[in-house]
């Protein structure tokens, strides 16, 4: 059975979209257009605060149980790294820059093993009033726009050499972070559209979703008629 | 302040995970359900972790270390849901088992000691039938798999006696599952959207009458 798996933190997780999150809405918006169809195994193996660390370390055991055959069609999608640029106020850090990119490197070298396809979701925006620091921390925990523009940009560096697709929505989105990220950090139900309406754009112009295998079970095809409406 | 979060895990198989239901199976049911009738909001992390073909034998395997690595709020309430088993009962043309009906239970019984580690509340969810003309024996299989209702049955019920014994929650599928299997189960083993219905319905009813979502923490 083909797959896509999903590595990242809350965001890709959903939180805190009504709909359920961009991934969940992605998903909807490729089978309604026919580009995959329910035989595709989506896992959403976003898991909140999660970094680069965290995710290095879980990868291999969490795709080795769910890849049964080598040569099944698979697409991973990562979308971290906002967690990597939080920092407190004591000056303390979560993920320097060095070991940022060192990971983002080690999950790409990792993934070429397995093969499949692969592109990355860039770093969201936080609204800063409510993170400098984040309201509810007794730590003093801290984003910032400035340190998650230089994460942001080394994820960037990194996809441009390893040829990777790579959808940027931090600068389309700082913006407006005022009005789409409400608690501060977590994306709302028009700030997961956007994500979304960036990825769909650039995963129709790759050719990754060219030829994904699907099968023709009439029974599902006849249940598309009543598929929820996807907005974008 | 601290902010206690909640998450709700699921393991079990590709029933689990939503196939082949448009409305993205009957999790994702439940949990919508549950929003829209205030149980609980969308501060609680629901982490799907079901996998196609998964047994007993692979749920064991890797229960505790990704629900350890999906925990950073220790603290915060949480839910185990299990649902598998149907991959267990499948068995060969040439007699022998996936999982044999001794170590099913004693996977069961494992499962639940590595969950008391973790605490939170529990349930387990029932096997859901096949419709047998396609899988006695299963057509695409090279080996001559197998699965059958009685079967199934046979593995329900130790998982049933099992949770009674442990005094944890069992929800049973509906009878109408098996005997309509023609038309809820037209690729064979998945149910389709009518089948997730019910059993989203069969669990959503149950737990009504439970604590299992009684004041959960919202936002």
């Amino acid at each position: 059975m083909p797959q896509i798996l999903v590595f990242g933190d809350s965001i890709p997780a959903g939180a805190i979209d009504p709909e359920g999150g961009w991934v969940v809405r992605l998903r909807s918006y490729l089978i309604k257009n026919g580009y995959i169809d329910w035989s595709t195994f989506l896992y959403k193996m976003a898991v909140d605060v999660d970094n680069s660390t965290r995710i290095l370390s879980r990868i291999k055991s969490e795709t080795a149980c769910r890849i049964r055959h080598k040569d099944e069609r698979k697409l991973f999608i990562f979308a971290f790294g906002l967690h990597d640029t939080c920092f407190f106020k004591d000056g303390r850090i979560i993920t320097d820059k060095k070991t940022f990119e060192k990971n983002v490197r080690n999950i790409i070298a990792w993934q070429k093993e397995i093969g499949g396809d692969i592109f990355f979701v860039g770093i969201t925006p936080v609204y800063e009033k409510k993170t400098r620091p984040v309201a509810y921390t007794t730590s003093g925990k801290n984003f910032s726009n400035k340190n998650i523009s230089e994460y942001n940009s080394i994820l960037r560096k990194v996809c441009k050499d390893e040829k990777i697709l790579f959808v940027d929505v931090f600068s389309k989105m700082l913006p407006k972070a005022r009005i789409l990220f409400i608690d501060g950090v977590y994306p709302n139900n028009k700030a997961h559209g956007i994500i979304l309406k960036s990825v769909i754009d650039e995963l129709e112009k790759s050719d990754i979703l060219v030829d994904w295998p699907k099968r023709n079970w009439s029974t599902i095809l006849q249940s598309y008629k009543d598929m929820p409406k996807v907005r974008t | 302040m601290v902010i206690f979060m909640a998450e709700i895990f699921v393991f079990g198989d590709s029933i689990c995970v939503g196939a082949i239901d448009t409305k993205g199976g009957w999790v994702i049911r439940l949990q919508r359900y549950l929003i829209e009738n205030d149980m609980l909001d969308y501060s609680t992390y629901l982490y799907n972790l079901g996998v196609d073909a998964h047994t007993s034998e692979d749920i064991l395997a890797r229960f505790e270390t990704e629900t350890r690595s999906r925990l950073p709020h220790k603290e915060g309430r949480k839910v185990f849901i299990f649902a598998f088993g149907i991959n267990d009962s499948c068995f060969f043309k040439a007699g022998h088992s996936l999982v044999e009906k001794e170590m099913f239970k004693q996977n069961i019984r494992k499962i639940i000691i590595a969950q008391r580690k973790f605490g939170g509340d529990v349930f387990f969810v029932g096997l859901t039938s096949v419709y047998e003309k396609k899988t006695n024996p299963l057509p695409y299989s090279r080996t001559g798999k197998i699965f059958t209702n009685k079967r199934i049955l046979e593995y329900n019920s130790i998982l049933k006696n099992v949770c009674k014994e442990e005094g944890i929650l069992f929800i049973d599928m509906p009878k109408e599952l098996f005997r309509e299997a023609p038309s809820l189960v037209p690729d064979g083993i998945h149910p389709n959207n009518e089948a997730h219905k019910m059993i989203f319905e069969a669990v959503k009813n149950r737990l009504k009458n439970s604590m299992v979502f009684a004041d959960w923490p919202k936002r």
